[in-house]
């Protein structure tokens, strides 16, 4: 989480204006984390439950006997299997991609000066603006032309650059020292040497915030595997779940497990990367 | 830096995969949408006839054009202000030295986490009848019922569901501006007597939020206007389109009618929208930066 510094210094332990903020803050606290929280824990509580309790809306507050069988179901009525490999070879190749695209271009645009420097990173800065539905039919078109819809390459060649990805190396390669590419220089070494030996290894928490967040986007994406892809055997998880949903519409506890299993990865990265995701986020806003 | 002419053919070769993969995927598709608005075309025949701004007329002579823009305009403002002003609520609370804080950063941050799809999802078994909402409302002698089918509460419904998954979200960024912000300004200020915590909040914290403000409100729109995946999947734009959204209604025409002139005509209008909604933006903060300093 983001190291925050205090607004109102920490007082004595039991001074009068600390305990009236206490009383003041706590309750409003509590509240929040009850509204942002429960649906989570329903969503869990309703993947427990028993056919009979889903369809009379009588889901018991407190597991009091488990169904874990849902899950077990769930995980086999579909294809979820085959959904998730493909899920994971279609993140981890945009994740590759956009690690390399971002780093290259950004050292370029941060450490090397030719004509056009600055346009062409607002080029690339204006296409985070752009909604994706509005250049998503040319797109389609054109791999519906170079017969790509349905195979891998519909699924990773598009997303493989991600302004995002530019602007973060861009910053990072900005704060680091001049001296040391010219140190590299003279030591014989040549602008892509300096860039894969020198400074992409200094990049490291760019190289992590990038991965964790372009993961978690790609494998939570829906618009771009729902429009270029056909075939069940080419689904993603997240396209998995919608058709999940169309032949169990009303099984809501298998729903509810196949969403709670779906959503896990997620937040395994969160709880490994918490720092890197949060500060990424963060990043955008205060260097933006 | 380095700016030596020898090293131009360096930026060149650093920069072309990153150039032409945005020129393919991103300015070209842009340039297609424009010329294919002013066209006619069923998206599989392989004639395209130059119709001028026809699809355009086509576009707004549909009887559902308006109920669209109403729906994107509710949606957007829906979302957007709501989503704003809580995740600023939450980034002052977590921001206080007490108890809990951790917990309420990681909880309200997780719904940006899970997927649109599998949120969606939840919240229409939520707001089924006899859901937890049901419930909930219940307790206050309200019964709904089931809250996605209902045209009257469909898309405050999902307005709902948005605002609960962005929230955290803008938290995230509200709390990385809220550091951005010394300490002695506040101490300052107790000297000249703002000591009160809604006095500080106007003159001190709100004006230093300024450029997170501004950078929250251009992605939340830009956010906003994208949501497709949380209407597809609760609503199907339904019922009786009560929830067709711009970015909706052109996926609906290019893929369910066939109809791609104005789909790209949509597109078209899409990308006006978004455009002038930014450049507005930053235009108006700049501004206001400027008369401040």
């Amino acid at each position: 989480m983001v190291e925050v510094t205090p607004v109102s210094k920490p007082g004595p332990v039991f001074s009068r204006t600390r305990r009236v903020k206490f009383w003041r803050y706590v309750p409003l606290m509590v509240l929040a984390i009850l509204g942002f929280g429960f649906p989570f824990y329903w969503i869990i509580m309703g993947s427990l439950s028993s056919n009979t309790a889903i369809s009379t809306g009588s889901i018991p507050l407190f597991p009091i006997s488990p169904h874990w069988a849902n899950y077990r179901n769930a995980w086999l009525y579909t294809n979820f299997a085959r959904q998730v490999l493909n899920t994971l070879v279609m993140s981890v190749a945009v994740t590759v991609a956009q690690v390399i695209t971002s780093s290259m271009a950004g050292f370029a645009l941060a450490r090397i000066r030719f004509p056009g420097r600055q346009a062409l990173f607002v080029g690339f800065v204006a296409t985070l603006i752009i909604p994706f539905q509005v250049i998503a039919l040319p797109i389609f078109v054109l791999m519906a032309n170079l017969h790509w819809i349905n195979t891998f390459g519909a699924l990773i060649v598009p997303t493989a650059v991600n302004a995002f990805g530019i602007f973060l190396y861009r910053q990072f390669f900005l704060t680091i020292p001049e001296a040391l590419e010219e140190a590299s220089m003279l030591d014989g070494a040549n602008p892509w040497q300096v860039l894969w030996r020198v400074y992409w290894p200094l990049a490291r928490p760019a190289t992590v915030t990038l991965s964790l967040l372009t993961f978690i986007a790609e494998w939570n994406s829906f618009y771009l595997p729902f429009l270029f892809t056909e075939t069940k055997t080419m689904y993603t998880v997240q396209l998995g779940l919608v058709a999940f949903q169309g032949e169990f519409a009303t099984v809501y506890n298998l729903l509810m497990a196949a969403t709670v299993f779906i959503s896990i990865p997620v937040f395994i990265l969160y709880l490994l990367g918490q720092r890197a995701i949060v500060e990424g986020i963060a990043t955008t806003g205060t260097k933006g | 830096m380095v700016g030596r002419r020898r090293l131009w053919g360096w930026a060149a070769l650093f920069l072309a995969p990153a150039v032409i993969l945005t020129a393919v995927f991103f300015y070209y598709p842009m340039g297609y949408i424009l010329w294919l608005s002013v066209h006619h075309w069923n998206g599989l025949s392989p004639i395209k006839s130059f119709t001028g701004f026809a699809e355009f007329h086509h576009l707004v002579d549909e009887s559902i054009f308006g109920l669209v823009i109403r729906n994107t305009v509710l949606f957007v403002i829906g979302t957007v202000i709501p989503s704003i002003a809580i995740g600023l609520g939450l980034a002052l609370l977590a921001n206080r030295p007490l108890p809990l804080r951790n917990l309420l950063r990681g909880i309200s941050f997780a719904p940006y986490l899970v997927s649109f799809v599998s949120a969606g999802l939840a919240w229409v078994w939520m707001g089924s009848s006899g859901g937890l909402f049901d419930h909930l409302l219940g307790v206050f002698g309200v019964h709904p019922g089931n809250l996605v089918d209902n045209p009257s509460t469909a898309l405050i419904y999902v307005i709902a569901m948005y605002t609960w998954k962005m929230a955290g979200y803008n938290m995230v960024l509200y709390l990385a501006g809220l550091q951005t912000i010394p300490h002695e300004i506040y101490e300052a200020g107790a000297i000249d007597g703002l000591k009160d915590g809604w006095t500080q909040f106007r003159t001190i914290t709100w004006p230093m939020l300024r450029n997170s403000t501004f950078f929250v409100v251009i992605i939340n729109l830009v956010f906003s206007f994208r949501a497709f995946s949380a209407i597809y999947v609760m609503t199907n734009g339904g019922p009786v389109n009560s929830t067709t959204t711009l970015v909706y209604y052109i996926w609906n025409l290019a893929f369910v009618q066939n109809s791609w002139g104005q789909a790209a005509a949509a597109s078209t209008l899409l990308l006006i929208v978004v455009l002038v909604l930014t450049v507005g933006m930053v235009r108006y903060f700049t501004k206001e930066v400027f008369r401040i300093s």
